[in-house]
């Protein structure tokens, strides 16, 4: 159901393509996180920010969120992960220097609900 | 507001200090002419520092007196030439949504550079502090970094032939079209992303070009597998240049083809050059079962000498990460001063505001201090 609406509602503002991205780590990791987090001093293996790595197999990374508690699979409301990138309840939104747009979060946003799959 | 003296937020790292207007302002057609590196870039030789002293600089008006020569920065020593250069920015950063503006201040940088010519060769090394390793990495060597080494061949020091190999940045367009995420998350040029690989190029009067093989980048998640190279020419007519540019970067995680085109325009009755750049990318990403998607980075700007050493810039800046995607693409309008009261340092004021997709924005001011020792 969540997915259906999350379709229509991307189908609702025209955005045909935005609906088709896949939901899936394995597309996410290298158009979104690994570019716009896992930067040389951020969360990359060498910079390890926060003792985060968001850079590796899409199997790894979503493991690595689901344990340290910034994603639980099928509960965007409540995965911290959202809360950085949209600076809700934290000091700090993420990425610092310029967030993530709106049709980013929106399909991290699906992915979460869809149950995180790799 | 909150404040925080980053260390860890180095992540905000460093704004581009690239400088073409300075290219055909006096003659100067070829970058080479006042940096070591043979495409330009990276630090600047002992002539570069010497025009930076002279007529770059607001000593003229700002110090009539003053005695230029002496405040050139950098010590050579006939064949070794060494500089220190440093950075301090204070950045204020608001963000729409609930969290506010956000101060920092932030030491972008603190390297060494030393550059030796032998003949026909060259070689340059920078060593210099790094702001961010693993906490649990306490080894003294994690905290440096050397973000260049190379050597060079080049049997004409006038122009013509040139090899290099070692790591450095290779040469690829402007690199000015939204530089905060396309050039710096999507092409390998963010900090510590020099790469290791090997370069080759002509260097002439009316025509420069540069070949470079990236081979790889000890850091870099995005650009660390990839394996690809750069391709650079530029031609000058006059007051004007243009330049094209090729990119094919290949790893396990994507593949880009990029192409690009850019101008410079110096009209000299207005002491102001336009500049203008325009890259096209197509991305597959095989871990995602071959998805793909076409990517458009473009800048349109001026820059101009309001009096010597004192310069205003003023563009419009956009990046379409997925131009089949709403929601995606990012427009932002960048202005900055600078202001070069002597050779050896220079302020500068920036301010870039961006819509970031359908709703969100977000403005940068930051106040830069850069100095030459």
């Amino acid at each position: 159901v969540r997915r259906f609406v999350l379709l229509a509602a991307l189908a609702a503002c025209g955005d045909e393509r935005g609906a088709q991205r896949p939901a899936e780590l394995s597309y996410i990791l290298p158009t979104i996180l690994e570019p716009s987090c896992a930067t040389a001093r951020c969360h990359s293996q060498h910079g390890a920010a926060a003792e985060l790595v968001l850079e590796g197999s899409p199997h790894t990374v979503r493991d690595t969120l689901v344990k340290k508690s910034f994603v639980y699979p099928g509960q965007p409301a409540g995965s911290p992960l959202l809360n950085y990138l949209r600076g809700n309840y934290v000091e700090l939104r993420m990425p610092p220097d310029a967030p993530l747009p709106p049709g980013d979060i929106d399909l991290i946003t699906r992915w979460i609900a869809e149950g995180a799959p790799p | 507001v909150k404040w925080s003296l980053a260390v860890a937020l180095l992540c905000v790292a460093s704004t581009a200090r690239a400088y073409p207007h300075y290219q055909l302002r006096d003659g100067e057609a070829r970058c080479s002419g006042c940096h070591w590196a043979p495409a330009g870039g990276g630090p600047a030789s002992a002539w570069g520092r010497h025009q930076a002293a002279g007529p770059l600089s607001a000593s003229s008006w700002l110090w009539p007196s003053g005695e230029r020569s002496d405040d050139e920065p950098g010590v050579s020593l006939g064949w070794l030439d060494l500089a220190v250069a440093t950075r301090l920015a204070l950045l204020r950063n608001q963000i729409s949504g609930p969290t506010g503006a956000e101060w920092h201040l932030i030491p972008m940088q603190a390297d060494t550079w030393a550059h030796a010519e032998r003949g026909s060769f060259s070689a340059v090394a920078g060593l210099g502090l790094n702001g961010a390793t693993r906490l649990e990495d306490q080894r003294v060597t994690s905290y440096f970094v050397s973000r260049e080494h190379w050597v060079a061949w080049q049997p004409d020091a006038e122009g013509g032939l040139y090899a290099r190999a070692g790591r450095f940045m290779a040469p690829f367009g402007l690199r000015l079209a939204d530089h905060t995420t396309y050039v710096r998350r999507y092409t390998g040029h963010d900090l510590l992303q020099e790469s290791y690989g090997a370069s080759g190029g002509w260097l002439g009067d009316a025509f420069e070009v540069h070949a470079t093989a990236s081979l790889y980048n000890p850091y870099a998640a995005a650009g660390r597998d990839e394996r690809g190279g750069t391709l650079y020419g530029e031609a000058r007519l006059g007051p004007s240049a243009i330049g094209a540019s090729l990119r094919v970067g290949d790893s396990p995680r994507s593949r880009r083809y990029t192409g690009g085109v850019n101008a410079k325009l110096r009209l000299d009755g207005l002491a102001t050059t336009l500049l203008a750049e325009l890259d096209a990318t197509s991305a597959t990403f095989p871990r995602a079962g071959d998805e793909s998607r076409e990517e458009i980075a473009a800048y349109g700007g001026f820059v101009a000498e309001l009096k010597p050493g004192l310069n205003a810039s003023l563009a419009y800046e956009l990046w379409a990460p997925d131009v089949e995607v709403k929601g995606l693409t990012r427009h932002a309008v960048s202005a900055w001063v600078t202001l070069l009261p002597r050779g050896s340092w220079e302020v500068q004021l920036s301010g870039r505001w961006q819509l970031i997709g359908r709703d969100e924005d977000a403005l940068a001011a930051m106040l830069m201090g850069y100095f030459w020792l």
